[in-house]
């Protein structure tokens, strides 16, 4: 129960500041898991009561921040929502009442707390990897990675204790970055990355509760995502996938909410098929192509200029710093030419191999395979 | 001062090099990090591709410079001359721009994001496809500074960028992304706005006279006291707009969305609203004299004290609509 004059105190304050908007915002979608920027439906929410409602959510100001960055993380203008998070979290701290007691005991690694706690929360781990909809595929990674052999033998699979593999990893990886760089380094050598890069993230989701540290898990959940380029496939089948994706399951929860989360105008899709290949995943991403979206996230990484000649590259010819070349990359726009080499090979491993060949037959070669890396990772998140 | 001269003294650790003067040369690709070329002379200097981030360039002159493809990051430019010079795929991320002398620039496929140009002349420049996204273009001390005639904005990323008070007449902005922009009582007589994103959009007291904003989307926006005499609208999407006391007289909104807007005390006077959707609207006293309502949707409308006594309002659907009298229709 909060502190009823302590709530109103926080509204209040929350209220009076420029951000009040925003901070609703990011609040209304730890509690609803969704992301809503439609005024008149905030407006039906009180300030007051969702607060309430996060407050009682979280029993830790550890917590609190974790699933407001988790948000933080996945939103496209994260400076300006950082700082409206730490304003938030800050006024919010006073209803914890032991705060440093709390971060002390998430500090402490799993093994050291009660034996029950850690041995139930491994159990409960090992049911929701099994029970997954991709347990084959999650047991095949597993097992390549504690085994050294990648098993396609469903009998041979079964005969593995997935308990203690689930142990063997935990000791095997000091920390969920360790954890993710190894399973990635394995879904990295698959043919089928798309599809293990969403098996890859359920495992992370799943063990990273035998962790402690819940920075790394963020980070860990980031990075799964950048893997993921159309969905998450894990989802009873029909899943849908946006820039706001909070399916990435809480540390505070035992068991990682799955959410439906209302899909966002930009960028998103449906896929019903868990098997899709990436050929036919693109052309989901076709219906979906947000030139917008894409170009923010190229921006990030690439020089607009450099990326430009390399797709020129790709889609006419090599670009030949002649004046006719030069009169043509000024005439035509980033988004379209970006469009065009996508339209043309429809595929991004292939498209990926074409921007890489076209980058080491231009002078500065260094600064164009960067470039290259950042237009296949743009086209790859969305 | 030559080019090996200043490398040299780069390389030793020097940055400053203020009132340099460096016309004409060729600095492609070089490395300049931090450098200090305050009111240096760098008139059709080339300096494609080279890493300037963090420079200080204040004042300096780079008329006709070719900047294309530089890196430009945090880069103080304030007051610099960039007059027709070639900014084309730069990176200014960040930069203070603010005062600079952008006329004729050709800045097609910068990366501006924010960047500030409060003040900053931009008239004539190319900027297609530019990404301003997070960029500070307002106006200070109610006083627009900024200034974008003729400027060409067409596909600009200006999502969440700050215009309050721009003058944008005549402006082409089509395809631009202007999602949650602020261009609170900014001019954008005659401007093309086709198929624009101003979704969320605060627009406030805007002068759409005359605009072309056909295939736009400006749902969620809040567009209180805007004007958009004469303006193109067919088949807009205003939904869950919050839009009182608005001015539409003459405009052609045939076949918009104007469903759950609110609309109270608007003009729509001479206005072409057929086939509109105006189900679930607030139209308390709005003005409809000689608008053209034929076949639009009013279901559950609110009419109270609204004129509709001289419209057209043949096939017109006003089921469950609250009529003029307060009555139920």
């Amino acid at each position: 129960m909060v502190d009823t004059v302590l709530l109103n105190k926080i509204t209040q304050q929350l209220e009076q500041n420029e951000q009040s908007a925003r901070a609703k915002k990011l609040i209304f979608c730890v509690c609803k898991k969704y992301w809503e920027n439609d005024n008149s439906v905030l407006d039906t929410f009180a300030l007051k009561y969702l607060l309430e409602e996060i407050i009682e959510l979280h029993t830790n100001r550890q917590q609190l921040r974790y699933s407001i960055f988790q948000v933080v993380s996945l939103l496209n203008r994260k400076d300006l929502y950082t700082s409206v998070s730490n304003f938030l979290i800050n006024i919010i701290s006073p209803c914890y009442q032991q705060p440093s007691e709390e971060v002390t005991g998430f500090l402490v690694p799993p093994v050291m707390q009660s034996k029950t706690t850690y041995s139930n929360l491994l159990e409960q781990v090992v049911e929701r990897l099994e029970n997954d909809r991709n347990g084959a595929r999650i047991k095949k990674i597993v097992v390549y990675i504690c085994r050294q052999k990648w098993v396609n033998d469903p009998l041979i699979l079964d005969s593995f204790n997935f308990g203690e593999l689930v142990k063997d990893i935990r000791s095997k990886y000091q920390n969920l970055e360790d954890l993710e760089n190894g399973i990635f380094g394995v879904v990295n050598t698959l043919n089928r990355k798309d599809v293990y890069a969403v098996v890859a993230k359920t495992i992370i989701n799943e063990i990273e509760i035998l962790y402690g540290s819940q920075k790394n898990a963020a980070k860990a959940i980031t990075n799964a995502q950048k893997y993921q380029p159309s969905s998450d496939l894990n989802n009873k089948g029909t899943v849908i996938s946006s820039d706001f994706d909070i399916d990435s399951g809480a540390v505070q929860n035992v068991k990682p909410a799955k959410q439906k989360r209302r899909p966002d105008s930009f960028k998103t899709y449906i896929v019903e098929n868990p098997e899709i290949p990436v050929q036919s995943l693109m052309t989901e991403l076709d219906k979906n192509y947000d030139v917008f979206s894409i170009r923010q996230e190229l921006m990030k990484y690439a020089n607009p200029l450099r990326a430009k000649i390399l797709l020129f590259s790709v889609v006419y010819h090599k670009f030949d710093n002649s004046g006719k070349d030069w009169s043509t990359l000024n005439t035509c726009i980033l988004d379209d030419l970006m469009y065009e080499a996508y339209q043309k090979y429809k595929n991004l491993d292939l498209l990926e191999e074409k921007i890489s060949q076209a980058a080491t037959l231009l002078n500065d070669t260094e600064e164009y395979l960067q470039s290259a890396g950042a237009i296949i990772q743009a086209l790859k998140s969305f | 001062m030559n080019i090996t001269e200043l490398l040299a003294k780069y390389d030793q650790g020097e940055t400053n090099f203020d009132r340099a003067s460096l016309n004409g040369v060729n600095l492609t690709s070089a490395d300049l990090i931090g450098i200090s070329l305050n009111e240096a002379d760098l008139r059709g200097s080339i300096f494609m591709f080279a890493f300037l981030s963090r420079a200080h360039l204040k004042r300096a002159n780079l008329v006709t410079a070719r900047l294309g493809g530089a890196n430009l990051n945090q880069a103080d430019l304030q007051g610099a001359n960039l007059h027709n010079s070639d900014l084309h795929g730069a990176v200014l991320q960040g930069a203070d721009l603010r005062g600079t002398d952008l006329t004729l620039a050709n800045l097609v496929d910068a990366n501006l994001t924010t960047a500030d140009l409060r003040g900053a002349d931009l008239s004539g420049a190319n900027l297609t496809g530019a990404s301003l996204w997070g960029a500070n273009l307002r106006e200070e001390k109610r006083v627009y500074s900024a200034n974008l005639q003729g400027a060409i904005l067409a596909k600009t990323d200006l999502r969440g960028a700050n215009l309050a008070g721009a003058n944008l007449a005549r402006v082409n902005l089509s395809g631009a992304n202007l999602k949650e922009v602020s261009l609170k009582g900014a001019d954008l007589r005659g401007a093309d706005l086709s198929n624009v994103n101003l979704q969320g959009a605060l627009l406030l007291e805007v002068n759409f006279t005359g605009a072309n904003l056909s295939g736009a989307d400006i749902s969620n926006a809040k567009l209180d006291r805007a004007i958009f005499v004469d303006a193109k609208l067919a088949g807009v999407n205003f939904k869950g707009a919050i839009m009182p006391d608005t001015k539409f007289a003459k405009a052609d909104l045939s076949g918009a969305i104007l469903a759950s807007c609110r609309l109270n005390r608007s003009d729509m006077s001479r206005a072409n609203l057929k086939g509109a959707d105006l189900n679930d609207a607030l139209l308390i006293e709005a003005y409809f004299a000689r608008a053209n309502l034929t076949n639009a949707i009013l279901k559950n409308a609110n009419l109270t004290s609204a004129d509709i006594s001289t419209a057209n309002l043949m096939g017109a659907d006003l089921s469950g609509a609250i009529m003029p009298d307060g009555t139920f229709n």
